[in-house]
């Protein structure tokens, strides 16, 4: 499931979450050792990044969009799990649609918007009544096989500001809700709210070629469960880690409240012309924390269930070498990433589980044109994983080594001054979590995108499909990905 | 620009002024209790440290297997790396008491609730064993699970009852009642006769008697069901549309005004009791001194309890699931410490019109 959809995004759609919605939906549901997967394959096949990339600090919004444009953008996805885990569903389609718009008011104001709907359907989907029962230290499953449908207005906001020449500021607001429904009982109907606050400023130092940029962040999820139990009915249970239930009050309809906030501060450095002119040097650095409490039963009293923190650090160091004059380039990258997490019962103040993982990856891209409407990008990653997860009620452990090689090519044609072209394919194989119960993975992705220039701005379509493939298995797992954008550049 | 900028550091403030609660020191797994278990003779004050016998915990909050454990000849038992949670403990022993010059069933059924403050206390926790009384008519099985099958099929439930006294007693006019969560009465139904003075439906000391939800064989229409037409009684509602009425087997009528379904308990989580059919004006609940037997069962602790601790201090049925075709029996016939966590056992099968045996194999929690 993860795997593919965090590898398998189409272009437009990687644009857009790149740009505007990922830290918020890097929030959502914290805490949790496998929200590092996130981060697969996250930087393949993106050249020229710019240091608002790294850390989405608002500050530096400019630099990665210094042109205003608009973005009509249409997605469609579709993923059909032939191997999966217990709890993962056998297809999901996703739907979404999104404005995103940057405009400069004046010499020193930009504002940018997003406004986007989406709709997530996941069908035959065992037993979690949770959208990704493996994100959740107490999650909530009943006995029944059903289909549920989420459907998710987003909401982003964003205005940079120039104090001076020298001082940059910013800030970002995003803000989702997330209604879901399962069609058997027992009828779970899930709320979610997502409110993400995001502001930090930079320094412009071009005298030296260099930018200096601090952020802050802080976020805030509240999820709501309610489950219908009949006379006959399913059961519900609550998981503790993913090796042991509760079997939740038996009453008519089962309650749970979920609440996730936290912050996040980071640091950001570009240097320009770092040794040779046109090598670009980018440091960024975060803190991150967040706490997660559940509680079940009445709204008016509610029982605790469980309290977890979270907290995570990350590191990205990246060179890069792309001079426009010059046919060869190349973008060398370092990611850090140390993720601790604990749980406790809501009952006693005892650790029930902690989950510690550390994560090195490297990447390298390598550009070469080929002449003036033709360029070839090949690259290649690799990416270390250390896990220590511990589950103190059942004595579970998991501290196994994780490694993760990864490979693409990637074309890029401009037959006419129209219309220009992009295929490409990448290759992976990585060893995924026990919960997977596989010992490695490989992916093939294929991805191509055509754009033509029109009267009313870029018009573009994206196809990319991939298969995944478990070593024990003949059973493989595809994802088809469709996107249809318009971009009008002003 | 100097305001704007205070106002940035006010935000930067904001943001780390957050903080989370600490970890805790505590694992769970590494909690380590010692009982002593004993039994105290309410009839010469003794007090007797039971050695050899069978301690259980399970757990009131997980659905784990329970821990097991026997005491030594001081009485003692130790549990070592518990998981922190509330426990129940139980067992049942064949005691030979001096006193009594006999041998005696001692049973298990406290719960251990603080665990917090046990946790901290240097000595070992007394455990009251208890000893089985009160003869006369109870509840001796209670088949609410049902079979899985290729529909659901809620409709073979039964109930039976035994008399565990030494002389014959007589079941006119006693009522049976389904009892809601709020204690409202949401099933009545009676035995033909005069409360109290009736003498023509006797039971004789030691018998069982099956009441059926429907008295047919139920393998005709679920294979995986039993055969309940040789039930001696039959519950039955003439205002229930197609309702089916063996005429060989007398009937348990309706009494609640209004009702048009047949007598049906919940699959998981209900209170049943036997009255003796004296006061039958069910609308503001049943006397509680005409209330002869109760049992309360559930799939789930965390259920508030529902019976008056005189009649059922306890609760039966921890991990029988709908459809999974078990179900609850007393011990042995009338074995009856109104406490059902203790006088009841799980059953792989029900035995209609029997008790289990050696034959029967008992159901893992």
């Amino acid at each position: 499931m993860r795997v593919m959809s965090s590898s398998n995004f189409s272009v437009i759609k990687k644009l857009v979450l790149l740009l505007f919605l990922a830290e918020a939906l890097m929030g959502v549901d914290r805490p949790s050792v496998f929200y590092l997967n996130q981060s697969r394959n996250n930087s393949l096949g993106w050249l020229g990044l710019s240091l608002y990339d790294l850390g989405h600090n608002p500050a530096f919004f400019k630099l990665a969009n210094p042109v205003d444009f608009s973005l009509y953008s249409l997605g469609l996805d579709y993923w059909h799990n032939a191997y999966r885990r217990c709890f993962d569903s056998e297809q999901v389609r996703n739907y979404d649609l999104c404005f995103y718009n940057v405009k400069t008011l004046n010499e020193k104001a930009t504002i940018a918007s997003y406004a986007g709907y989406a709709r997530m359907d996941f069908e035959s989907q065992p037993q979690s009544l949770e959208k990704n029962f493996y994100d959740h230290y107490f999650a909530l499953v009943d006995t029944t096989t059903g289909n549920l449908s989420y459907k998710s207005p987003h909401l982003g906001f964003l205005y940079h500001y120039s104090l001076n020449a020298k001082i940059l500021a910013g800030f970002e607001i995003n803000y989702a809700v997330e209604r879901g429904l399962k069609d058997v009982y027992t009828q779970c109907e899930t709320i979610l709210r997502d409110v993400d606050l995001k502001t930090g400023i930079g320094l412009d130092l071009t005298a030296i070629a260099t930018h200096l940029g601090i952020y802050g962040r802080i976020f805030n999820r509240q999820g709501k469960y309610e489950a219908v139990q009949e006379q006959i009915a399913p059961q519900v249970f609550t998981y503790f880690g993913y090796h042991v239930v509760k079997r939740e009050n038996a009453t008519d309809l089962i309650r749970k409240n979920d609440s996730n906030r936290g912050y996040e501060l980071g640091l950001n450095l570009m240097r320009a012309n770092f040794i040779w002119s046109d090598l670009t040097l980018m440091l960024s650095g975060s803190w991150m924390g967040a706490e997660n409490e559940i509680t079940v039963g009445s709204i008016a009293r509610p029982d605790p269930r469980g309290y977890g923190v979270g907290s995570e650090k990350k590191a990205f160091a990246v060179a890069q070498y792309f001079p426009p004059t010059k046919r060869s380039g190349f973008r060398l990258s370092y990611t850090y990433q140390n993720l601790a997490d604990w749980a406790k019962s809501g009952l006693y103040d005892v650790l029930i589980l902690n989950n510690k993982v550390q994560c090195h990856q490297w990447d390298l891209l390598l550009r070469q044109r080929l002449n003036s409407a033709c360029e070839i990008v090949v690259g290649g990653d690799y990416e270390i994983t250390f896990n220590d997860y511990r589950e103190y009620i059942v004595n579970f452990s998991y501290d196994k080594r994780q490694r993760r090689t990864g490979s693409l090519i990637k074309l890029h044609t401009c037959p006419t001054a129209l219309i220009s072209f992009d295929i490409g394919g990448s290759y992976s194989n990585y060893i995924p979590d026990f919960h997977w119960n596989t010992e490695r993975f490989r992916v093939f992705d294929f991805q191509t995108t055509i754009e033509r220039l029109t009267t009313f701005g870029i018009l573009g379509f994206s196809l990319n499909c991939g298969i995944s493939t478990p070593q024990e298995t003949t059973r493989h797992n595809l994802m088809i990905g469709t996107g249809l954008y318009l971009k009008k550049n002003y | 620009m100097v305001n704007k900028l205070h106002l940035l550091v006010l935000i930067f403030a904001i943001f780390g002024s957050g903080c989370f609660r600490s970890q805790p020191e505590l694992i769970d797994g590494t909690l380590d209790l010692q009982l002593r278990v004993v039994f105290q003779d309410p009839v010469y004050d003794q007090i007797y440290y039971l050695s050899a016998f069978p301690v259980n915990l399970i757990s009131l909050e997980y659905t784990l297997k329970p821990y097991i454990g026997i005491t030594d000849t001081a009485g003692y038992v130790t549990f070592e790396n518990l998981i922190w949670t509330p426990y129940q403990t139980s067992g049942l022993q064949e005691v030979w008491i001096a006193d009594y010059q006999d041998t005696v069933t001692i049973y298990l059924g406290e719960s251990l609730m603080d665990i917090e403050e046990i946790s901290q206390s240097d000595t070992a926790v007394w455990i009251y064993a208890q000893i089985s009384t009160n003869p006369g008519i109870k509840i001796n099985e209670i088949f609410y699970a049902c079979f899985a099958g290729p529909i659901l099929y809620p409709f073979d439930q039964y109930i039976e009852l035994v008399n565990s006294g030494s002389d014959t007693l007589y079941l006119d006019g006693m009522i049976i009642c389904r009892v809601g969560p709020k204690m409202e009465i949401q099933a009545i139904f009676q035995f033909p006769g005069t409360p109290l003075t009736g003498r023509e439906h006797p039971i004789l000391p030691g018998q069982i008697v099956l009441v059926a939800a429907d008295a047919r064989d139920h393998s005709q229409d679920n294979p995986n069901s039993i055969d309940l037409s040789h039930a001696d009684w039959e519950f039955y509602n003439s205002n229930e549309s197609g309702g089916f009425d063996n005429p060989e087997v007398p009937n348990l009528v309706n009494l609640e005004v209004g009702a048009w379904s047949d007598f049906g308990i919940n699959l998981m989580t209900d209170l049943v009791i036997l009255a003796d059919g004296s006061d039958v004006e069910y609308t503001n609940g049943i006397e509680l001194n005409t209330i002869v037997d109760g049992v309360e069962y559930t799939d789930n602790p965390a259920i508030p309890k529902r019976c008056d601790p005189s009649i059922d201090k306890g609760r039966t049925g921890l991990g029988v699931t709908d459809y999974s075709g078990k179900s609850v029996e007393r011990v042995r016939p009338g074995f009856d410490t109104d406490n059902s966590s203790v006088d009841f056992i799980i059953l792989s099968r029900p035995t209609p019109g029997y008790q289990h045996g050696d034959q029967v194999q008992l159901a893992a929690n």
